[in-house]
């Protein structure tokens, strides 16, 4: 496995006014690794990846990305990094389609009179290799997101995280909202990133799901980091243990 | 579970609900075509796409800032003044060309603005805008006043204006094509351009936008800035129209063309509606307007017909989101 990290948070640290949400956090990500990131409610973990997505700014700490100093400012900063990121409430637009949904301010494009337009035709079938790719059963690209169900939503998200190609893919509680059936279908789909050599950090409540899938995890615990490790190396009631801070 | 007669019922009063507007608009035309036999003449059709081009036009700048979950109720002051600062021009010699030029520019610049206090102050749309509807008001009142030396007299525009108010290009009237021209751009605009997807996606869900990496202050401002280019040009509709700047030009214009843009089925929460339905919605406010004066109605009763109009604006959006 390379170990050179392709994104290192240093001592992030993020106020809401008196309130400490995050104190002094590291976070390191390999190529082509599944990375966990647990803690009980208000732990810090969706302030830490969106941190790293874009949304919150930090009030002190740093970001590498494949050893690069780097800001984040912006959604857009992150994503032109490849930090794609799938939050729980899946940042969708329930009134426009599943095309327009996946493809937003990322529309393949063709020439008409000099003028960019949409290409139509290209984001139909791209949408549709995308969603397969995906492993889900949406028949019509056409329809509106508000009729589809919790595992369709996921998988247009994932589709439009899919379709930047990001080397990085950050998944808040992507299983939450889900039946049995689309749980199994986004664990392997996780699995099939890793392969292809995406990085994956998965935020999850789910312990038996982090260590069916993950390789690393790292647990949050009012707004510090109190343990990382690796899953072969460890436990559910060593984790356990950790997030709640009983020994 | 229904009985299917009761579900047929239920079917009938949901695509009744849903089609309010067309209905309204019907029952207007054989209301007034039976009180009038003018009314469905030719002359008088055409007459209603002219004097609708003004509306039409304001309600295309409208449409893409309530499709982007905003509100624009400064249009009638931006109209006016853009109207008065073109003639401004004209009175102090400069040519039509650089007239033209203002008049639009003008509302563009008045756009902007919104635009701006709106994102880079975090205020509501409807505060941003009764704000500038006072200012820009204020502001061209005082230009005519203080241009006519402390009285109320009309400016004059370009007597070359009189071709784009009443000229006409094959056999068509130019307001009518100035129109079609500005549809037919907002409507790619809106339907063909990754910005137009922004706008409704914006529209849905400001909130999602940002996280979904679009840059949302970039997007309001920009629908501001067309809303106040369409109301430069419905501007210089209206100068080449009566060929004067009258005091009260654009008063009460923005109700009108609020309920012209939901009555075409521009949702008021966002994110739904096309521009072509605000053109209809423009054509039912016109055609009522147009039937009132046929009928040589009080002045009294338009503003009855106003709270109408938006009641039914109102409940036609209503039932298409039930």
């Amino acid at each position: 496995m390379n170990n050179e990290y392709i994104v290192e948070l240093k001592k992030i640290t993020k106020r809401f006014g008196g309130v400490t949400a995050l104190f002094e956090v590291n976070l390191e990500l390999r190529e082509a690794e599944i990375l966990a990131l647990v803690g009980d409610n208000g732990a810090g973990k969706s302030t830490l990846i969106k941190i790293l997505s874009g949304v919150y700014m930090a009030n002190s700490g740093e970001i590498f990305f494949k050893g690069k100093k780097v800001d984040i400012n912006s959604p857009q900063d992150s994503w032109k990094l490849g930090i794609s990121t799938i939050f729980q409430e899946l940042a969708l637009a329930e009134k426009m389609n599943v095309i327009d949904n996946i493809f937003i301010g990322h529309e393949p494009k063709k020439r008409f009179l000099g003028i960019p337009i949409l290409d139509k035709m290209q984001m139909q079938n791209r949408a549709k290799q995308l969603l397969e790719r995906v492993g889900t059963q949406i028949s019509y690209p056409g329809e509106r997101v508000m009729n589809l169900s919790g595992g369709q939503r996921q998988a247009v998200a994932i589709s439009r995280a899919l379709n930047l190609g990001s080397e990085i893919i950050i998944m808040d509680e992507p299983t939450a909202a889900l039946g049995v059936a689309e749980t199994r279908r986004v664990l392997d789909f996780i699995k099939q990133l890793k392969q292809q050599g995406t990085s994956v950090i998965l935020i999850s409540h789910n312990l038996p799901q982090v260590f069916s899938v993950s390789d690393e995890i790292i647990v949050l615990r009012h707004g510090k980091r109190v343990e990382k490790k690796k899953v072969d190396e460890t436990d559910e009631n060593e984790i356990v243990k950790a997030i709640t801070g009983v020994i | 579970m229904l009985n299917p007669k009761a579900k047929n019922i239920k079917g009938f009063e949901h695509i009744l609900g849903k089609n309010v507007n067309y209905l309204f608009f019907l029952c207007m035309i054989i209301f007034f075509s039976f009180l009038s036999n003018r009314f469905l003449k030719i002359k008088n059709i055409e007459n209603i796409l002219i004097q609708g081009s003004i509306y039409a036009i304001a309600s295309v700048g409208e449409a893409f800032v309530i499709l982007a979950k905003g509100i624009d109720i400064s249009v009638g002051s931006v109209l006016y003044l853009s109207g008065v600062t073109g003639a401004l021009f004209y009175l102090y010699g400069f040519p039509p060309w650089v007239v033209v030029i203002v008049i639009v520019g003008t509302g563009m610049i008045a756009g902007i603005i919104n635009g701006l206090i709106r994102t880079k102050m975090q205020i509501s749309p409807l505060i941003t805008t009764l704000a500038t509807y006072g200012i820009f008001r204020g502001i061209a009142l005082n230009i005519q006043y203080q241009t006519r030396h402390g009285g109320w007299r009309d400016l004059i525009v370009p007597e070359s204006f009189r071709f784009l108010g009443s000229g006409r290009i094959l056999y068509i009237p130019v307001p009518i094509l100035m129109t079609l021209v500005v549809y037919l751009i907002a409507y790619f605009i809106l339907k063909q351009t990754s910005f137009g997807r922004k706008v409704y996606f914006v529209g849905n869900t400001p909130e999602n936008a940002r996280t979904a990496g679009i840059n949302l202050n970039k997007i309001l401002i920009l629908v501001y800035f067309i809303c106040g280019i369409c109301v430069g040009i419905a501007a210089l509709a209206w100068s080449a129209q009566f060929m004067k700047i009258t005091a009260g030009m654009g008063q009460e214009m923005e109700i009108w063309v609020i309920a012209a843009a939901v009555l075409g089925g521009v949702t008021l929460s966002g994110g739904e509606g096309n521009l072509f339905g605000a053109w209809f919605g423009t054509l039912v406010v016109v055609t009522i307007i147009n039937g009132l004066n046929i009928l040589g109605a009080s002045p009294y009763i338009y503003g009855i017909i106003n709270g109408l109009i938006i009641f039914i604006a109102i409940v036609s959006d209503t039932f298409r989101h039930r």
